[in-house]
C-alpha cells in the first residue's frame, strides 16, 4: 500500500483548521497545518505535498505569496484556494499561480473534503490508470501530450500546465474533433460540480494561454459558438 | 482593507467557527462538549453584534 497522501493546510483560524484537518485524517489524509504565510512556506520546504489548500487572507500577508511558491514548476502543487470571494478567487485563477479551485468562505467542511477528493481524482486518476502500461501519446500537430507523464510538449519544448489544465486538454486531444459542452467536460473531468462553468472558461483561457501562438485566434482548442469546445483534427 | 471589509470579513470567520463545528459534531468528529457548544454559542454572539454595529443597508 502507497503512503498516506499529504494535504497542507493553510487557514489562520484554528478552531477550523483543526475542523478540517479531522475530516481529512478520517478520509485518510496526512495533514499539515499553517496559520501563517512564513509557516505555508516553511510547511513546503519539507517537500511538496499531494494537494494544498489555501487561505488568501493571512495575518503576515498573502496566501498568494504561498500560491507563487507552490506553483514553481518543480513542484506544482494541486491547489484549492479558501476565499471569501468567488470574483477574487477568478481574479486568481486567471493569474495563472497554479491554483486549481476554489471555496468560497465561510466554507463548510464537508464541502472542502469533497473538493479534495474530487481534485485528487482529477491529478491522480492519469497515473494511477496508466501504471504499468504501455506509453500513451497523442500529437497534435506540434503538440505532444504524455498521458503517463502529465508531460505536455510544444514544438519539442515543454511547457508546463497545471493538473486541470492537462486534464481539460488530454480529454480534448484524446477525442479530436469531438464537440464538448461545457457541463459534459466538467462531467468527464471527474467532477462532483466542484468546478463551476465560469471558472472552466477561465481554465480553458489559461490552457490557450500556454499552447497557442495566438490565444484570441485559436488553432487547438477551438470554441463551437453556443456550445462548447473541440480539439482540431490534427 | 477597509473598516466595512474588515468587519465583514470577521463576519465570516465567526460563521466559518459556528459551521464547521456544528457539522464536525453531526459528522461525529467534533465531541458535542459543553465548551465546543459555548465555543459555536460564541461565535454566533460575535457574528450578531457584528452585524448589529455595521451600517444600515441603504
Amino acid at each position: 500500500m502507497r503512503e498516506k497522501k499529504r494535504i497542507v493546510v493553510v487557514e489562520d483560524e484554528p478552531d477550523i483548521a483543526e475542523i478540517v484537518r479531522e475530516y481529512l485524517e478520517r478520509d485518510g489524509f496526512s495533514v499539515e497545518v499553517a496559520g501563517t504565510v512564513t509557516g505555508a512556506l516553511d510547511a513546503l520546504q519539507r517537500g511538496a505535498p499531494d494537494a494544498l489548500l489555501l487561505d488568501i487572507t493571512l495575518p503576515d500577508g498573502s496566501g498568494l505569496d504561498v500560491l507563487r511558491a507552490a506553483a514553481l514548476p518543480e513542484a506544482r502543487v494541486p491547489t484549492i484556494m479558501l476565499t471569501a470571494r468567488a470574483d477574487e478567487a477568478d481574479r486568481i485563477i486567471g493569474l495563472e499561480l497554479g491554483a486549481d479551485d476554489y471555496v468560497t468562505k465561510p466554507f463548510s467542511p464537508r464541502e472542502v473534503l469533497a473538493r479534495v477528493r474530487s481534485l485528487l481524482r482529477r491529478t491522480g486518476e492519469t497515473a494511477a490508470a496508466t501504471a504499468g502500461k504501455p506509453t500513451r501519446k497523442t500529437r497534435i500537430a506540434e503538440l505532444e501530450i504524455d498521458h503517463d507523464f502529465h508531460e505536455l510538449s510544444i514544438a519539442g519544448k515543454t511547457a508546463s500546465l497545471t493538473a486541470t489544465e492537462f486534464k481539460i486538454l488530454a480529454l480534448l486531444a484524446e477525442n479530436p474533433g469531438e464537440v464538448f459542452t461545457r457541463s459534459h467536460l466538467l462531467d468527464r473531468l471527474g467532477d462532483d460540480g466542484a468546478i463551476y462553468e465560469r471558472t472552466l472558461d477561465r481554465h480553458i483561457n489559461n490552457l490557450r494561454k500556454k499552447i497557442e501562438k495566438d490565444p484570441r485566434n485559436p488553432e487547438y482548442v477551438l470554441t463551437v459558438y453556443g456550445t462548447g469546445y473541440k480539439m482540431r483534427r490534427s | 482593507m477597509g473598516q466595512q471589509s474588515d468587519a465583514r470579513h470577521e463576519l465570516g470567520n465567526q460563521i466559518g467557527i459556528a459551521l464547521a463545528n456544528i457539522e464536525g459534531m453531526i459528522d461525529g468528529l467534533v465531541s458535542p462538549t459543553a465548551s465546543r457548544l459555548e465555543a459555536v454559542a460564541d461565535a454566533l454572539r460575535e457574528a450578531r453584534r457584528l452585524l448589529q454595529a455595521s451600517e444600515p443597508i441603504p
